[in-house]
């Protein structure tokens, strides 16, 4: 098989939509950039188009075994303090974050 | 100061140096010393490593001594052996970034497998080496932090990602090292600096603790100055663990033993396969006429030539760009400002209508913490895994590996191992390829098969050239093995440098240590 069409250049908006998904902010001028760079990406790939792949199975993984599971027991692990200790910001024995619901009017930093 | 020239560098294996540790004829602090010494006097210049934990190898060595002078420490295959890793691999109390801004000061809670094994044999840890960011990349430009050079050619990258890893064995600062190889990035670095770096068959070493790229790719190995050293340190980091999912649960093969064998296998003639598309268009002729004198020293030994075909090597940089970064974009949504690293809060009116504090959080602790080529992969994996793309690349992109793993195969069915070039060019400058993304990639054609395949591959120096007047540039060649037969791997690369000595070379920038 051949011939196949290269993907259409990934406009301004998919790239916006791309990085809300990535949780990424990006600058106006960020975005032609990534739209440039990712679709001379993807239109080098779609040389895979070329490749029969009828009835041939997805491989996702480097080995084929099956996922293990363990046993229902506790082992060695790490103190709850231990866990907190990389944490930018904790409040006793949790993580704290910004207020998760937009409208709210905590969590911002009010030291800024 | 004392001499800088490294003490270990009068141990002709690492195997050696810790049986003189054990026998008392060298303090492993005094070996420890001498390497904080060498680092002290050529880093600034090489940038190998983010860290140097100078206090926590000469207290990890004096517990050595102290073990060896009580009568005891018999069984530390590794005692008083110094130890560069990867700033990939977690190591308890010390800092640990992955060569990104985003985790900056995280200090893990505990060691990886690996460094927990490695510890535990007597190794010192000295400390973090330098890197791409997230092992993104092949010249460890992407580094965070700084550049790192290549002893060999200070104008000239080390290769990546775990350039530092390399930088250092070839300069001496350590005798060994851990790399990480998600498409490369122990092997080439290894061939542009001039050492033996490997990575092994997929799950022969655990992943626990080790900062995750692509998952289904990801593989940690030794870097080393020989197929000897490289095999004694992979002896003791490998096997079974049954804290990472992925790990094979089959005993580990007698490594050494492996590399005192003969070149041949018993009863019968090595065969030696030279896939055609490795040695095809956009090869450097200097790197070809190297590779070619090496496999011609086998030959001269009675090694059997084997063409053999890999005709899906040409779409391997596709499928890994797109499994790759697809694998990326999920593991590193984990780099949200809340459990570690760094986070940037939203200032009180920055915040858009409607939009969550939360949400805004993390997008400006991302958008803060990751580089450019890092984001360019997340956003790249993120658009390839978005519904209505998923079938068309990820999963096209995972049918056709299913079929470069076929045709590694049908090509192991007719030969041992596989002898190709390693990296296509010469060591590049740097700056050179950094604003060609595309390009870059191009240049792990020949390691990221391996990966794909989930194959032990290695990389061992096999010449030297000179491009346009720099000092001599090495030249690495790659070794590829079925899966399982890291073994055979270490074989050949053993038995070849029984024939050569290129990987006794030291840059000469550095032969001549102040004294």
């Amino acid at each position: 098989m051949s011939g196949h069409t290269p993907p259409p250049r990934i406009s301004a908006d998919e790239i916006r939509v791309t990085a809300e998904m990535a949780r990424l902010l990006l600058s106006e001028s960020d975005i032609p950039k990534l739209s440039d760079e990712l679709s001379a990406i993807l239109a080098y790939a779609s040389s895979l188009a070329e490749v029969d792949v009828t009835d041939v199975p997805p491989m996702t993984h480097a080995v084929p075994d099956h996922c293990r599971l363990r046993g229902d027991v506790i082992e060695p692990h790490i103190s709850r303090d231990a866990a907190l200790r990389n944490a930018p910001q904790r409040e006793s024995a949790y993580f704290a974050v910004p207020a998760v619901f937009a409208g709210s009017d905590e969590g911002f930093d009010s030291e800024g | 100061m004392a001499s800088a020239k490294s003490l270990v560098d009068s141990f002709s294996s690492v195997a050696q140096l810790a049986s003189a540790v054990r026998s008392r004829q060298v303090s492993a602090v005094e070996v420890t010393r001498s390497q904080l010494d060498r680092i002290a006097q050529h880093d600034a210049t090489l940038g190998c490593f983010l860290a140097v934990d100078e206090q926590g190898a000469l207290s990890a060595a004096q517990v050595i001594d102290d073990q060896v002078r009580a009568g005891g420490g018999d069984d530390l295959l590794l005692a008083g052996v110094p130890i560069g890793i990867k700033d990939m691999i977690c190591t308890e109390g010390l800092v640990t970034t992955a060569g990104s801004k985003i985790l900056s000061g995280f200090v893990p809670p505990y060691d990886a497998t690996v460094v927990a094994k490695l510890r535990a044999a007597g190794a010192v840890i000295l400390g973090k080496l330098n890197l791409d960011e997230f092992a993104m990349g092949s010249s460890n430009e992407n580094s965070a932090y700084k550049p790192c050079k290549n002893p060999w050619d200070l104008t000239r990258v080390p290769g990546g990602s775990s350039g530092g890893s390399a930088a250092a064995v070839a300069a001496s600062l350590c005798p060994v090292s851990l790399g990480t190889d998600t498409g490369g990035s122990i092997r080439q670095p290894a061939a542009l600096c001039g050492v033996t770096g490997m990575k092994p068959t997929y799950g022969r070493v655990s992943r626990y603790g080790v900062i995750a790229f692509a998952s289904s790719l990801d593989q940690v190995g030794p870097l080393g100055r020989s197929a000897v050293d490289v095999a004694h340190t992979l002896q003791v980091m490998g096997g079974y663990d049954p804290r990472d999912a992925t790990s094979l649960n089959q005993p580990q093969p007698d490594y050494l033993a492996a590399t005192q064998a003969p070149l041949h296998p018993p009863g019968r003639r090595l065969r030696i396969g030279l896939p055609t598309e490795y040695f095809a268009k956009g090869l450097d002729p200097r790197v070809e006429s190297c590779v070619r004198q090496a496999i011609a020293t086998l030959e001269r030994e009675g090694a059997e030539l084997v063409d053999v075909s890999l005709p899906l090597t040409r779409h391997a940089v596709a499928i890994y760009y797109l499994v790759a970064t697809a694998e990326a974009s999920s593991n590193l949504s984990r780099y949200d400002g809340v459990r570690y690293g760094q986070r940037v809060t939203p200032r009180e009116g920055e915040l858009p209508a409607g939009q969550s504090a939360l949400v805004e959080m993390y997008k400006r602790t991302r958008a803060a913490g990751f580089g450019p080529e890092v984001r360019r992969r997340i956003m790249l994996g993120t658009y390839v895994l978005r519904s209505g793309h998923y079938d068309a690349y990820y999963r096209r992109a995972s049918q056709v590996r299913t079929l470069v793993a076929r045709d590694f195969a049908q090509a192991f069915a007719r030969c041992d191992v596989l002898m190709t070039p390693t990296s296509p060019v010469l060591p590049f400058r740097l700056g050179e390829r950094k604003n060609d993304p595309l390009s870059m990639y191009l240049a792990d054609v020949y390691t990221i098969g391996c990966n794909l395949a989930g194959l032990p591959g290695l990389s061992m120096p096999c010449g030297f050239v000179e491009d346009e007047g720099s000092a001599p540039l090495p030249v690495g060649v790659q070794l590829l093995g079925p899966t399982l037969r890291d073994d055979i791997v270490l074989q050949v690369a053993a038995a070849y440098q029984r024939l050569t000595d290129w990987h006794t070379r030291k840059p000469s920038l550095l032969a001549k240590d102040p004294v």
